[in-house]
């Protein structure tokens, strides 16, 4: 039991980045880790030790923040633009290097599943096999989204033109 | 990302953008790099992509997560709540069980009381309705027998005397003894004392030992044809009926309850 609660809380930094990265604002952030945290020692037991109890994590959080999406469409809710949590605070010196806003808002602009997916794969670091199984999706879905996703955000950031990419070692 | 013959394919591209091969896959893919510039152009942009989006959000590794996100604060509240729960429905069991048993055991207690001067004013206007109306048997025993009070008295096991209501023009006729209303409880049996005016009206005293609670209550109740005015003490319970107006039955109704209990408790009352 202390075991399983220890290796949950070494989770809670990589799910509060997630649901930050999803949310883009800190309090609903926290208030879905916590809704997250709350149902998965609730629901320990369901819990197969053959799989990984972090993409267990993040699956529950997707499914929370996927509900809560739903439930905010239904109402008509949007996140304020004050409330974004965009703080370019590394400012874009090297050529080469991405606007920091520009693309908070190219991610914004992204489908919900490919956004869930890309965020996953770079900032958890996680497996695709891994990150695949916390979507609940097949490795080869997960792929194409990723390329979709990835393409998306190139065409939106322009971070395709020629000048940028002969600073490519 | 393990395949037999490793392909260099978009998802080889991919999979060393996000760092996720082994030694020797990386190996592959970058001499594939060197000769593709195009697939090398891809790669490039997807890490400056991955760079972008990971200072964006950077790790919150170094912040002290809130206390409410503390997994172990989470099971001990659960836990708490669980036991809190279960003391709620063993506190509403006992409850339950307690109500049920005060129910129960009070059942006698409770519901009789309003029911029991129901029955005795229900039982004393039939009475009445029935021998006002007997021209000369209207009672059973008349005013002048000897030791008429003193065998009504024991057989209601209440000492009464009959009130004096003389000065209000009714004299007595005398009286007879009659069983109460066959409910759980009531006083058993009810003596009944009949008076006459002038004017050829009567009036009624319905008597019977008190009542189990032994509380006090006044009820005045109207009826078609005659009014019934229903009080009981610590001593007696008695029903005055009259088909005279409400004023002169409480008036009547008064005096008869004033000396009927100084007789019973020996206590003069104030009204």
């Amino acid at each position: 039991m202390q075991k399983f609660l220890d290796e949950i809380e070494e989770c809670v930094p990589a799910l509060r980045r997630y649901a930050r990265a999803l949310t883009r604002n800190a309090d609903r952030a926290d208030d879905l880790v916590q809704d997250c945290l709350e149902r998965a020692i609730r629901k320990q037991s369901l819990w197969q030790p053959t799989g990984s109890l972090r993409s267990w994590l993040f699956r529950i959080l997707l499914n929370l923040y996927r509900n809560e999406l739903r439930t905010a469409q239904r109402r008509g809710a949007h996140v304020p633009v004050e409330t974004l949590l965009v703080e370019p605070s590394v400012a874009p010196t090297q050529p080469g290097r991405i606007a920091l806003a520009e693309m908070a808002s190219a991610i914004d602009a992204l489908a919900l599943e490919q956004r869930e997916a890309l965020l996953l794969v770079v900032l958890d670091g996680m497996s695709y096999a891994d990150a695949a199984n916390s979507i609940g999706i097949p490795i080869g879905t997960l792929m194409s989204r990723l390329g979709r996703a990835r393409a998306a955000l190139r065409t939106m950031t322009g971070s395709g033109d020629e000048p940028r990419l002969r600073t490519v070692k | 990302m393990t395949r037999a013959p490793f392909a260099i394919d978009a998802d080889a591209l991919h999979a060393y953008a996000d760092g996720q091969l082994g030694e020797v896959e990386r190996a592959a893919v970058e001499r594939h790099l060197a000769a593709n510039p195009d697939s090398a152009a891809d790669v490039a942009a997807w890490q400056r992509q991955n760079e972008a989006m990971r200072a964006l959000f950077p790790s919150t590794a170094g912040e002290t997560a809130p206390a409410r996100l503390s997994p172990h604060r989470i099971s001990h509240n659960q836990r708490f709540e669980r036991q809190q729960s279960l003391r709620n429905i063993a506190a509403a069991l006992v409850l339950v069980v307690l109500g049920s048993g005060i129910g129960w055991f009070g059942r006698d207690y409770l519901t009789p009381t309003r029911a029991a001067s129901d029955s005795l004013i229900e039982a004393a206007v039939t009475a009445h309705t029935l021998y006002v109306k007997e021209k000369s048997r209207a009672v059973e025993v008349a005013a002048d027998a000897p030791n008429l009070m003193s065998w009504l008295s024991d057989r209601i096991t209440t000492q009464i005397d009959a009130p004096d209501l003389t000065a209000d023009g009714f004299r007595f006729l005398g009286g007879r003894l009659l069983p109460s209303a066959p409910t759980d409880g009531l006083p058993s049996p009810a003596a009944q004392l009949m008076y006459e005016n002038s004017e050829a009206q009567r009036l009624t005293v319905y008597i019977t030992a008190a009542l189990p609670d032994k509380k006090e209550s006044w009820i005045y109740r109207k009826g078609g044809s005659s009014d019934a005015y229903y009080w009981s003490t610590p001593t007696i319970t008695c029903t005055v009926v009259a088909s005279v107006p409400e004023s002169q039955v409480k008036m009547l109704g008064h005096k008869i309850a004033e000396q009927l209990t100084w007789r019973a408790d020996s206590t003069p009352r104030d009204w």
